[in-house]
């Protein structure tokens, strides 16, 4: 019976997604760890049309989740749109 | 029974390492400044008195990265656009676009980090702006920031930064954030900074619907998993 037990929490916690231990009820940050980071880079179609009123400016920008190009150094996040961009884990 | 606890374990263990696996994308939008000349004539006594007229002026006022990439290329030939069958843009281009578009922003539209705290605060800019997928940053994302996540922006900034002086406020890591609490607030992303975040400073007449001068600059956030 105590298996059952035991793998019921396990099912449980698996599911949840909880991190064995918190123990306080709160949810921890995320451990992060940075990683070499890629520049998005995709053209900009009409960034006149976005600014039109009532156009949601996604649909015609470039989309940002999409790595296109893997470069290194200090402006490796660096994208066309100006933005910076960097890869990290949730762990 | 055993067989049942050892399912459970191997269960346990594979969510574990599927959750560590979980990498994401995040990016921190060039800033969307405000083109100043509209704003003063929207504040104080001026300032909208609906949330739609507020979002006009906000909309009115706002210049993103990619329009300024656009509009600014006739007067600053070292911008480079990408056209649709283009190879991607090299990092010397990236860099070249983006310290001439801190020069143009300020040079031939006005532009400053001098938004009025109340339009930030009412309006949606991030989304109106870039997208609906992106937003303002909140005080529980710059908490999952690290060391490393700071650092690299710091480094990128400097590192793309020509040394025009007007273009400077372009590379600000002061910017504006919603605090847990729901209030609009200010957000340090220098490394080691401490208060990380901390509340705005005083507008020029000392309320909300008047311009700020702190070099707070609206960045936006987007968070995309990569999986």
């Amino acid at each position: 019976m105590r298996s059952i037990g035991v793998l019921a929490s396990a099912i449980a916690l698996v599911l949840c997604g909880c991190e064995v231990g918190a123990g306080d009820g709160t949810v921890p940050p995320a451990q992060v760890r940075m990683e070499a980071s890629a520049p998005v880079v995709q053209p900009v179609l009409s960034p006149e049309a976005a600014r039109e009123p009532g156009v949601d400016p996604s649909v015609v920008l470039p989309a940002v989740d999409t790595p296109v190009v893997v470069a290194t150094g200090p402006t490796a996040g660096l994208q066309y749109d100006g933005s910076i961009a960097f890869r990290r884990v949730v762990k | 029974m055993k067989t049942l606890a050892m399912t459970g374990l191997a269960l346990l263990i594979l969510g574990s390492a599927a959750r560590a696996t979980a990498d994401e994308w995040v990016t921190v939008s060039a800033p969307i400044f405000p083109q100043v000349l509209v704003l003063y004539e929207h504040e104080g006594a001026n300032f909208p008195a609906t949330i739609d007229e507020e979002a006009a002026v906000a909309h009115a006022a706002a210049l993103n990265f990619q329009s300024l990439l656009v509009e600014c290329q006739a007067d600053y030939p070292g911008i480079t656009l990408l056209g649709p069958e283009d190879p991607p843009l090299t990092p010397e281009q990236l860099t070249a676009n983006f310290d001439l578009v801190a020069q143009c922003s300020y040079e031939k539209h006005t532009a400053k980090p001098y938004w009025i705290p109340q339009l930030v605060d009412d309006v949606d800019i991030c989304g109106t702006e870039l997208g609906s997928e992106w937003r303002l940053p909140t005080e529980e994302d710059i908490a999952t920031f690290t060391d490393e996540d700071f650092a690299f922006l710091q480094e990128t900034l400097t590192t793309v930064a020509g040394g025009d002086w007007w273009g400077g406020f372009y590379f600000s890591l002061r910017i504006f954030v919603r605090a847990s609490d729901g209030s609009l607030v200010m957000g340090d992303l220098t490394p080691g900074a401490a208060p990380r975040i901390q509340p705005l400073p005083s507008t020029v007449n000392g309320t909300a619907t008047s311009h700020l001068e702190g070099g707070i600059v609206l960045r936006c956030l987007h968070v995309a998993s990569a999986e």
